[in-house]
C-alpha cells in the first residue's frame, strides 16, 4: 500500500524555469527512503511539496489517495506528517520537553498526560529527562536534532520527512540519528523520507531516488 | 488553552518589548480618561443646565428674508400672529408652557407720566427741550404710557425675576375685572393715586376714544434707566402697566396700527427644538418668522467648560491616532523580529487564525494590565486636571475681558447687559468616572489592540512557513 504518490509533479517559483519536472514517485510505510541530489537538484523544494509547506502546482500529490492539495496543509502537517529540519527549527525559548509538548497541542491531542507520553519520545531518541527540561539552546547540534525528531513523532504521524538531518552533525552523531530513522521505518513502521546528498545516509536507506536539475533519475 | 499558555510565555520572555507596549498603552489610557471624564461630565453639566433652565422659543420676523422677496414681489404681505395662532401652537406635546404679552403705548390727561429728565441736573445752554417735539399730548405717536397684558400673567418676566414686586394691592389677573391696571409706586406718588382710583388713557394720534381704568394693585420696581435709549419716557420702568388681555384687546381694536404680539413658548426637552419647529410650520407659521431660542444665552456662564469639554474630545482624537500609529509601528517591529518563531509555529501545522489569535492574545493581555493601571491613574487625575484647565480658560476670559474694559478706557466699563464678568463664568466641574466611560476606555484599548493586532494580520498572512524558514537558513 502506497501512503503518498507523487504524480507528474512540477514545479516553479518564478513561472519560467522548473525547479522540478515531471515527478512521479512512492512511498511505502515500514521503508526509508533517500532522494539526493547536488545543491539546486530541487531536493528541498521536493520535502517542501511533500510536507505540505508549499502547494503543488502541476500533477498530482496524494496521502492515502487524497489529493494534498484538496486538503487542509495545516492539518496534514499537525497530524500526518512530521517535518525534521536540517537547522532544526525549534523554538528556543521553550525546553525541549515543551517544544514537543507544544506540537502535541498543535495537533489537538487530547491525552491527559503530555508531558510524560512527551518525554518517552525524547528517551526514544536519546534524550534523557535532565535534558528535556534544558532550553534549546543550551543542548548539543546532536541533541537539538533529537528533539526535533521527537517533536516530529510527538503526534504518532505515519510519514516523516527530514530535510538534510545530518547536514550539521559528526559522522559518530549522524550514525546515532541515522539509526533512530531506521528503528522508526523498520520497526514502528513509519514512511521514512530523508532528503541528503551524505554518503552515509545514501548508505542506510532502502530506497535510493537521485534528484538531477529538477527531474528524477532512475537509479 | 495551549495558546494562551504559548502567550503568556511570549509576554513573560519579552518583558522589555511588553513594558513599551504597556506603558504607550496605559498613557494613552490615562489621556483617554482624563478627556473622557472632562466630556462626559461637562456636557452632562450642560444639559443639566438646558435641563434646569427650560429652552424657550419665540418667533421674530425674518428681516433678511423679507427683503429679499419684498424686492421680488412688492406685493408680498406676512401674515400677523394672533392670539389664535399661538395657542394652536402653544398646544403641541413638546410645550410644557407657553404665553403671549400685547403691548400699546398710550398718554393720559388726568395723570402724569414720570419724567425721567426731570431727576437729572440739565447741563447750562442746554435747549435741547425747545427744539425737541413735545411728546406729550398726542403730539407724536408714541404715549407716555407702556400697557402690556400677559395671556398668562404668571410668566411677568420683571416679577418672576425679582426685579419687580406688588406693594399694595395684587398683580393682575385674567380674572379681574376687564378695567383694572396696575401702576408703578413712583406713578402713584407722583400723581397721589391710590388703589381704586380710575385713571384714562388715550392712543395720542386718537383723542376721541378714552379708556377709564380702575388700579387694583401698586408695584415697585428696580431703576432701569440705563437700559431707557434717550430716556424716552414709555420706556422707562415707572411708566410701566399691566392691564387685561381683555382691556387691550379693546384698546387695540382703535389702533391705527396693531401692535405687535410676542409669544414665548418653554419645551419639555431642548431636544425637540426641531421637531417643535417643524410642527408650528406645519401649523401654518409664516417663512418670514424665524424660531429662534436661548440655548446661548443658558449656556453663556457655561462657556469655559465647553470649551475644556470640546478641546477634551479633540485631544483625545489626536491622542489615539498618535498612539494608534505608534503602537502599530512598534508592533510591527515586533513582528518582524519573531518572523522566525511565526514560521516554525506554522511549519509543525499551526493555523494562520491560531497564529494571529494569539499574538492579539499577548496584546491584549498587556492591553486589558495597561487599561485597569491606566483606569485608575486616569481617574486621581482627572479632577486635579480638569481644575487646572478650567482655571487656565477663565482666566484667559478674564485677560480678553480685562483687555476690552481697557479698549473702552477702564475700570469704569461695565459692558452691555450679556457681557460676563469673571465671576459669572461656572468654575467648578466635578468630574466622576461611570460605568460608560470605562467602558468608552475599554474600547479604546481594544480598539488599539485591533489596529496594532491589524499588522500581525497581515504580516501572517503574507508570509508562507517555508520562505520565512528558508530565509532565516
Amino acid at each position: 500500500m502506497k501512503i503518498l504518490k507523487l504524480k507528474h509533479v512540477n514545479f516553479t517559483y518564478d513561472h519560467e524555469k522548473y525547479v522540478l519536472e515531471d515527478i512521479n514517485l512512492e512511498f511505502k510505510p515500514g521503508k526509508i527512503y533517500g532522494v539526493f541530489g547536488r545543491s539546486g537538484a530541487g531536493k528541498s523544494t521536493l520535502l517542501s511539496l511533500m510536507a505540505g509547506l508549499e502547494k503543488c502546482q502541476e500533477g498530482l500529490i496524494l496521502y492515502n489517495d487524497k489529493d494534498l492539495a484538496k486538503m487542509n496543509r495545516d492539518y496534514y502537517r499537525c497530524h500526518n506528517v512530521g517535518i525534521v529540519f536540517q537547522s532544526y527549527n525549534l523554538l528556543p525559548y521553550l525546553t525541549a520537553l515543551e517544544n514537543v509538548v507544544l506540537s502535541m497541542d498543535i495537533s489537538g491531542l487530547k491525552d491527559k498526560d503530555k508531558e510524560t507520553k512527551a518525554l518517552a519520545y525524547l528517551n526514544k531518541v536519546g534524550i534523557d529527562a535532565s535534558k528535556a527540561n534544558r532550553k534549546i539552546l543550551t543542548l548539543s547540534g546532536g541533541e537539538q536534532q533529537r528533539v526535533s525528531i521527537a517533536r516530529a513523532l510527538a503526534y504518532n504521524p505515519e510519514i516523516i520527512l527530514a530535510d538534510e538531518p545530518t547536514g550539521n552533525l559528526d559522522k559518530e552523531t549522524e550514525a546515532e540519528i541515522l539509526d533512530i530513522f531506521t528503528t522508526l521505518a523498520h520497526k514502528d513502521k513509519k514512511c521514512v523520507i530523508i532528503i541528503s546528498h551524505s554518503k552515509n545516509v545514501k548508505d542506510k536507506v532502502d530506497i535510493v531516488h537521485y534528484l538531477k536539475k529538477g527531474k528524477i533519475e532512475l537509479s | 488553552m495551549y495558546i494562551l499558555k504559548n502567550a503568556w510565555i511570549n509576554i513573560k520572555r519579552n518583558k522589555g518589548r511588553n513594558l513599551l507596549i504597556g506603558i504607550i498603552i496605559m498613557v494613552i489610557t490615562i489621556s483617554s480618561c482624563v478627556a473622557l471624564s472632562i466630556n462626559t461630565s461637562g456636557n452632562k453639566l450642560i444639559e443639566s443646565y438646558k435641563n434646569q433652565n427650560q429652552l424657550e422659543v419665540s418667533f421674530s420676523l425674518d428681516m433678511g428674508k423679507l427683503r429679499d422677496n419684498n424686492s421680488e414681489d412688492e406685493t408680498m404681505g406676512v401674515e400677523r400672529l394672533t392670539a389664535e395662532n399661538i395657542e394652536n401652537y402653544g398646544n403641541s406635546t413638546y410645550v410644557s408652557g407657553y404665553y403671549y404679552t400685547y403691548e400699546a403705548s398710550l398718554s393720559s390727561e388726568n395723570i402724569e407720566a414720570v419724567d425721567m429728565s426731570e431727576i437729572f441736573k440739565k447741563p447750562e445752554n442746554d435747549n435741547i427741550d425747545d427744539k425737541m417735539p413735545e411728546n406729550n399730548h398726542g403730539k407724536m405717536s408714541q404715549g407716555d404710557f407702556r400697557l402690556t397684558a400677559y395671556s398668562d400673567v404668571t410668566y411677568a418676566d420683571s416679577f418672576t425675576s425679582g426685579k419687580a414686586k406688588i406693594t399694595s394691592g395684587s398683580m393682575i389677573t385674567n380674572d379681574d375685572e376687564s378695567n383694572s391696571v396696575v401702576i408703578s409706586r413712583d406713578l402713584a406718588e407722583n400723581n397721589d393715586l391710590e388703589i381704586g382710583d380710575t385713571i384714562t388713557l388715550y392712543w395720542p394720534e386718537n383723542t376721541d376714544i378714552t379708556y377709564e381704568l380702575k388700579i387694583t394693585g401698586i408695584f415697585e420696581a428696580e431703576d432701569n434707566s440705563t437700559d431707557n435709549f434717550m430716556n424716552m419716557t414709555a420706556l422707562s420702568v415707572q411708566n410701566q402697566m399691566y392691564i387685561t388681555t381683555t382691556m387691550m384687546n379693546q384698546i387695540l381694536e382703535n389702533a391705527d396700527n396693531p401692535n405687535n404680539i410676542n409669544a414665548k413658548f418653554y419645551l419639555k426637552n431642548a431636544d425637540d427644538l426641531e421637531k417643535f419647529t417643524a410642527e408650528v410650520r406645519e401649523k401654518g407659521l409664516s417663512e418670514y418668522y424665524q424660531v429662534s431660542d436661548n440655548t446661548e444665552e443658558i449656556l453663556a456662564t457655561l462657556k469655559p467648560i465647553q470649551n475644556i469639554s470640546n478641546f477634551s474630545l479633540t485631544f483625545l482624537i489626536v491622542i489615539l491616532v498618535v498612539g494608534a500609529i505608534i503602537l502599530a509601528v512598534i508592533n510591527m517591529i515586533n513582528i518582524r523580529d519573531r518572523k522566525y518563531e511565526i514560521g516554525v509555529l506554522r511549519s509543525i501545522g499551526m493555523s494562520k487564525t491560531k497564529v494571529i489569535f494569539q499574538l492579539i492574545l499577548e496584546l491584549f493581555v498587556i492591553a486589558f494590565a495597561s487599561f485597569i493601571i491606566g483606569t485608575a491613574a486616569g481617574y486621581i487625575l482627572s479632577q486635579p486636571v480638569t481644575n487646572k484647565m478650567l482655571e487656565n480658560e477663565i482666566n484667559s476670559y478674564q485677560e480678553e475681558n480685562q483687555q476690552t474694559r481697557e479698549n473702552f478706557g477702564g475700570k469704569n466699563f461695565k459692558g452691555p447687559e450679556n457681557f460676563m464678568t469673571t465671576t459669572d463664568y461656572i468654575d467648578n466641574l466635578t468630574v466622576s468616572l461611570e460605568l460608560g466611560t470605562v467602558l468608552k476606555l475599554f474600547g479604546v484599548s481594544m480598539l488599539l489592540v485591533i489596529i496594532s493586532g491589524g499588522v500581525a494580520v497581515i504580516f501572517v498572512t503574507k508570509y508562507e512557513p517555508n520562505k520565512i524558514l528558508q530565509n532565516r537558513n
